[in-house]
């Protein structure tokens, strides 16, 4: 009976290292550090001119992810204007998020914050950047601005959402979504599924369906109702290879302190 | 009876599991996010820290300043129409170097943090 104990205890470690979509706490690098670090990757990307960039970070050790996924969040960072609190106007990245909440594991909320957030609570100061074509970024900024991205939001959350269908959402998939909102000018759900079951390559979660089982019994925010066969998802990786197949991507990088 | 314990504890024990992957703050959480940023900046002495209280996507408005190398852009607030038209027009978009402020940008305090320092 111990070692069934052990084992499921060692399962659910394995299934919640996915996790990610979390807006962090507590700071595991000096505040100074995650502040240059926030400023590096804000400088990289605008010395490569980029208006809107897809933006990943890495809340968990690589030990802890499942094969094939790198990152733990994801999402879409834009070129702003950003009016401080003494009304000051600058210039700077805002991030645009899906975050699971706080208090219900189950449900998420879109938020908009900014590099230092982003990075606050991660525990490796390292960015996964993908730089779409410009004609791309600026269809994606245009989704954003219009707020065509709030009908893209699925607030019913699971780590390991399939792509294929709305049924839950988690953080890349939904940029997902905004990223197809932008690539065919539409945000009509059933045609957005269409698209991406016919030309996305989902990222297989190489953890056993009975794992997963007891992660959906056991923890709010993950469940395999929307799945069919086997376990796939979206990911930092998975998005970088559809952008790059159909030429849509500029450039890639992994962008480490 | 025993059976049942060991469920218990297992059940106990994953669900505290269920949220240790990256703990989700709360806007108090920010708070203290904002006051540690603001420490080191002043014990630096280097840039300053800021609350943002609106961010607005800047579009690019034509291809002209982009070929001659300068970022022409202009918000994103209900100019999509217009971008889309101008973005239509754009062949080639150089790559230009977009000003970046030095400041270090923060989600807004929590309301009574900020009823706090309005005081």
């Amino acid at each position: 009976m111990k070692k069934l104990i052990m084992f499921v205890l060692l399962s659910f470690v394995s299934i919640l290292a996915n996790a990610g979509s979390n807006q962090a706490t507590e700071a595991k690098f000096k505040p100074e550090e995650v502040a240059t670090f926030a400023k590096a990757v804000e400088k990289y990307a605008a010395n490569k001119g980029a208006r809107a960039f897809i933006i990943s970070r890495v809340g968990q050790p690589k030990s802890k992810l499942p094969k094939g996924i790198d990152f733990t969040h994801t999402a879409i960072a834009v070129y702003s204007e950003i009016t401080l609190d003494d009304g000051k106007k600058v210039k700077g990245y805002a991030i645009h998020n899906l975050y699971q909440d706080a208090k219900d594991s189950n449900k998420s909320s879109l938020v908009t914050d900014y590099p230092v957030d982003f990075f606050w609570g991660v525990h490796e100061l390292k960015a996964g950047i993908v730089i779409p074509t410009p004609e791309l970024q600026q269809k994606i900024i245009e989704v954003i601005a219009s707020a065509k991205n709030k009908v893209l939001h699925n607030p019913k959350y699971s780590l390991i959402a399939n792509p294929f269908n709305n049924k839950y959402q988690n953080c890349t998939e939904y940029t997902l979504n905004i990223i197809n909102a932008a690539i065919y000018q539409t945000t009509d759900m059933k045609q957005l599924k269409a698209n991406t079951k016919a030309y996305f390559e989902p990222q297989r979660v190489h953890v056993s369906r009975f794992k997963l089982s007891l992660g959906s019994i056991f923890a709010d925010g993950v469940t395999t109702k929307d799945h069919k066969g086997k376990i796939k998802t979206t990911s930092f990786g998975s998005i970088a290879r559809y952008l790059s197949k159909y030429q849509l991507m500029s450039s890639k990088h992994i962008f480490k302190a | 009876m025993k059976a049942l314990s060991y469920i218990t504890y297992i059940t106990v024990l994953l669900t505290s599991f269920s949220t240790f992957a990256e703990p989700a703050s709360t806007h108090s959480g920010k708070a203290s996010k904002h006051s540690a940023l603001a420490l080191s900046h002043g014990a630096a002495g280097s840039a300053q820290v800021a609350s943002a209280v609106v961010a607005v996507p800047l579009i690019i408005v034509g291809s002209t300043a982009l070929s001659a190398g300068i970022a022409s852009v202009e918000l994103g607030e209900g100019l999509s129409k217009v971008a889309t038209s101008k973005v239509n027009k754009v062949k080639k978009v150089q790559q230009v170097e977009l000003e970046i402020t030095e400041i270090t940008i923060t989600v807004d305090r929590s309301p009574t943090d900020a009823m706090k320092t309005n005081q």
